[in-house]
């Protein structure tokens, strides 16, 4: 970042708080490319840049902020200046935390470089990658695409000046395949922060993706109704996210949408569920080392031994409510407002081997693969959309395969139910909205859990 | 900065060019019960760029293009070396540019928008004085006014400028009787204030949260499904999909020019769909288009045979078609004949589903019922929770449509679409 613009917003910063209670600023900068092939068409772009500038200054009652993409120094100035003498101070209702003092650089770690590759050999690993899904049987279309960001922030406020630099990569490979009659598809998705090391995908997961969309041809719509089930850690990660996640971002207390409100320090999982919010996991996609309130990344324990600890907060929230402030004050781009949000969500791990988990249902259903879902958290309902599952009979998976499922259920009932956890874990990485809009990189997941849930 | 961004496309030996040139500022306003929880303003400034270079191979001519997004005063040779190397890569089969043509005038931005800070304070105290009802008051607001500029200019000689606008209200009512309570949540997307109707739809939405406090789970069976016009756009998202001539040239499209496009004899209503880029102040019009194509609007589905693959000039170009441009608002017509509760005694409306968006290669979807009504022997039950899941596709053939027409912003249609024999999952 360069010295000078830092030094400039840091003096307009404390020009700003000559007027009112709190100002902090945070510029954003960045940029990416991405690539994409399909059995027609190629594409390389570069990716539209998170870059701008936000003023946010605490007029004494709430937040104002003025935000602008434009960052020559010189109208740079002139907009802060303008923007400060808008803001009408009121009596102060709150007191602004300002933060430990801290000036440091974070950077995410790359094992492979991203620039280690040009673009002809990126271009020519997606070909490679398309190619090898165009020869598979009853396969008609195949695509690739690969985006790699640079995502630079930089907070300063009286006491900090924080500066993160993350490196996000995406890898996605679909195959559509047909018996003549229908068409169905199936996805590989890779990625994380760090470097190319990220989108390693092997040969057997490429065909093993194949040979599923394959066997979605001849998938079954489920009979409606409750169901054992198993969730393999894509839909456990869901579970997490969807079903309990949105609903203890603290921001939804103040408007008062949020059921978990009443629940804070009550036992609503079964014992032996821990969730936690953590934007330190090491590579995840949901990964961060400030959020964009300056604030230190670091885990929040959600849920410990069943028992709901603590929400995610933004400063505003935190502040309003009396609560903790977490790192998880996000925002979209320095377009939109900040927001509580997840990071990499999940359920702990404990010691079962996910054979033994499906080995213990009689009948019931293992969900595989998730697509989506939404939150309700006044309501504390579910909705989880499923790519396909799998028939469990007698501890054993059959050859009967469901497509697409619903899974719907009252969030506690389903927690409650949690029977059996496994030891393994893995994070699947994705944008998450508020709602329908507001979208911010994060990962969810977990080991494979056993519940009992209604499907649709 | 324009004039040199174009010396500079030509000193780098690209072909054709693109340029579009993005101005916009937006006032956001977000109120929580009957204060403020923030204000924002965002200002935006910048070029879009597309290059194009063609390049003779053994195998014959290819196109390749690169884009990227520069900002007034930035060095362009960086970004145009990045983008000859990147155009250089791509191997596309040759295809033109859109030349100049006379663009329809549409209107797409509000001018009440040009005091967009003064417009959302009044839609504030609007929202504030009518919220509270009847065990009903407000959760929270937010407010987005917004306004571009675009310029486009390109190498086949358009040079054409428009202004769009945007206004979205974002809401949530709470209602509380006892120990109960209960959230309705709603977003309203338009181009004129107008259209909104704010309290209308406050009004609507207060009965419909005063029902979410008695509301039951549906119970498990086949049932008939009223769908709501805001949901209508999803719903048909897979005949978009399939009428897409990208999505013919990539051989996954199933629909066929003049056949039908439901399997055997239709059983309901059949109707016809358009796709419209002239609507005043609709959400998806536009007097040109990214690429420069004018504003128009084409019979997509003529009483249930596909008539028009919806193609960009890039893919008109592939398949031999007009460059119709992609889909954009939606009209389904003719209005029908259906009455539920006249001529139906047990069957769902649904009022918001959590999400609706079926898988447009298949057709199927399935999704939680946020909130609905339970219609049977002339009793309305308040329902939430469980699933409606069908085929989109399949249902075609037994569609009824309401004779009541409404506009949402960016579909004119049917205010409901009836289908029949839908699964449901309760309790």
């Amino acid at each position: 970042m360069d010295k000078n613009l830092v030094g400039r917003i840091r003096e307009l910063t404390a020009e700003a708080e000559r007027k009112v209670p709190y100002a902090s600023a945070t510029y954003f900068t960045g940029g990416g490319m991405e690539i994409r092939v399909d059995r027609k068409d190629e594409k390389i772009a570069a990716l539209k840049a998170n870059r701008g500038l936000v003023l946010t200054v605490f007029n004494g009652e709430y937040f104002q902020e003025f935000a602008t993409d434009d960052d020559d120094p010189d109208r740079m100035t002139r907009f802060f200046r303008a923007a400060t003498d808008s803001v009408l101070r009121r009596p102060p209702k709150y007191e602004i935390p300002v933060g430990v003092a801290q000036e440091k650089v974070y950077q995410t770690e790359e094992q492979i470089c991203p620039e280690a590759m040009n673009a002809t050999e990126k271009l020519d690993l997606m070909r490679g990658r398309r190619d090898r899904i165009l020869r598979a049987d009853q396969v008609v279309n195949a695509m690739a695409m690969y985006a790699e960001r640079r995502e630079n922030k930089i907070f300063i406020n009286r006491v900090r000046v924080v500066e993160e630099q993350v490196r996000r990569v995406t890898h996605f490979l679909i195959a559509y395949v047909t018996d003549g009659k229908t068409m169905k598809s199936n996805f590989l998705i890779a990625g994380g922060t760090g470097g190319l090391e990220r989108i390693e995908v092997r040969d057997d997961q490429i065909d093993n993706m194949i040979e599923t969309a394959r066997k979605l041809l001849r998938a079954e719509r489920i009979t409606p109704g409750f169901y054992d089930i198993v969730a393999a850690p894509p839909v456990t990660g869901l579970i997490a996210h969807e079903a309990f996640g949105h609903g203890v971002e603290i921001d939804m207390y103040l408007k008062d949408r949020a059921r978990s409100r009443d629940f804070l320090g009550s036992q609503i999982a079964a014992p032996i569920v821990n969730i936690v919010d953590d934007p330190t996991v090491p590579e995840a996609y949901g990964s961060y080392f400030i959020d964009d309130e300056g604030e230190p990344a670091r885990p929040t324990y959600i849920i410990k031994d069943g028992r709901y600890i603590q929400g995610l907060s933004d400063l505003y929230s935190s502040v309003v409510m009396g609560l903790p402030k977490t790192a998880n004050g996000r925002r979209e781009s320095y377009e939109r407002k900040i927001y509580s949000r997840m990071s990499n969500t999940f359920i702990q791990p404990r010691d079962l081997q996910p054979s033994a988990i499906i080995a213990a249902v009689e009948n019931g259903v293992y969900l595989e693969q998730g697509l989506s879902g939404m939150e309700d958290p006044k309501g504390w309902g579910i909705q989880i959309i499923v790519h396909y599952g799998r028939e469990i009979r007698n501890g054993k998976l059959t050859d009967r395969i469901f497509s697409p499922l619903g899974v719907t259920g009252y969030v506690p009932e389903l927690l409650q139910n949690i029977s059996m956890i496994g030891n393994d874990f893995e994070l699947d990485g994705g944008t998450c909205g508020k709602g329908y809009k507001e979208n911010v990189p994060v990962s969810s997941g977990g080991p494979h859990i056993r519940t009992r849930v209604r499907l649709g | 900065m324009l004039t040199k961004i174009k010396d500079r496309i030509a000193a780098h030996g690209f072909y054709d060019f693109q340029i579009s040139r993005v101005t916009k500022k937006e006032h956001q306003l977000y109120l929580i019960r009957n204060g403020v929880e923030s204000e924002r303003e965002v200002d935006s400034h910048y070029y879009e760029v597309t290059v194009y270079l063609d390049q003779k191979a053994e195998a014959g001519v290819f196109r390749g293009a690169y884009t990227f997004f520069i900002k007034p005063g930035e060095d362009i040779d960086r970004y145009l070396t990045d983008a000859r190397v990147g155009a250089a890569l791509v191997k596309n089969r040759p295809y033109g540019l859109t030349g100049p043509k006379p663009f329809p005038a549409v209107e797409m931005l509000d001018p009440r928008l040009r005091s967009a800070h003064d417009q959302a304070g009044a839609l504030a105290d609007m929202i504030m004085s009518h919220a509270t009802a009847d065990r009903v008051y407000l959760s929270s607001a937010e407010i987005y006014l917004s306004s571009a500029e675009i310029e486009l200019s390109t190498s086949t000689g358009i040079a054409a400028r428009k202004e769009k606008g945007r206004i979205e209200v974002d809401m949530t009512l709470l209602s509380r009787s006892g120990k109960e309570d209960a959230e309705m949540h709603f977003n309203l997307e338009r181009r004129n204030f107008d259209h909104l109707r704010l309290i209308e739809n406050i009004e609507r939405h207060q009965d419909y949260a005063r029902d979410m406090l008695t509301v039951k789970i549906p119970r498990n069976h086949q049932a008939t499904v009223v769908f709501g016009s805001d949901m209508i756009y999803n719903l048909f998202f897979p005949i978009i999909f399939h009428g897409s001539a990208r999505i013919k040239d990539q051989g996954i499209s199933k629909f066929e020019i003049g056949a039908p496009i439901i399997s055997g004899p239709p059983q309901g209503d059949v109707f016809t769909v358009l796709s419209s880029g002239v609507i005043p102040y609709g959400l998806r019009s536009d007097n040109f288009d990214e690429e420069g194509l004018p504003g128009q609007e084409h019979t997509v589905i003529e009483n249930g045979i596909f008539r028009k693959y919806m193609a960009s000039k890039q893919y008109a170009d592939y398949l031999g078609l007009e460059p119709t441009g992609t889909f954009k608002n939606m009209i389904v017509k003719p209005v029908g004949t259906l009455r539920p509760n006249a001529e139906i005694d047990d069957y769902y409306e649904i009022v918001k589903f959590s999400e609706l968006f079926p898988d447009p290669i298949t057709g199927d979807f399935v999704s939680e019922i946020r909130f609905g009504y339970h219609h049977q022997g002339g009793v309305k039950t308040p329902v939430k929770g469980g699933s409606v899941s069908g085929n989109i596709f399949q249902s075609l053939s037994d569609m009824a449509f309401s004779r009541t027409e409404v506009f949402t912003g960016d579909y004119i249609g049917p205010e409901n679409v009836l289908i029949r024999n839908l699964s449901v999952a309760g309790g």
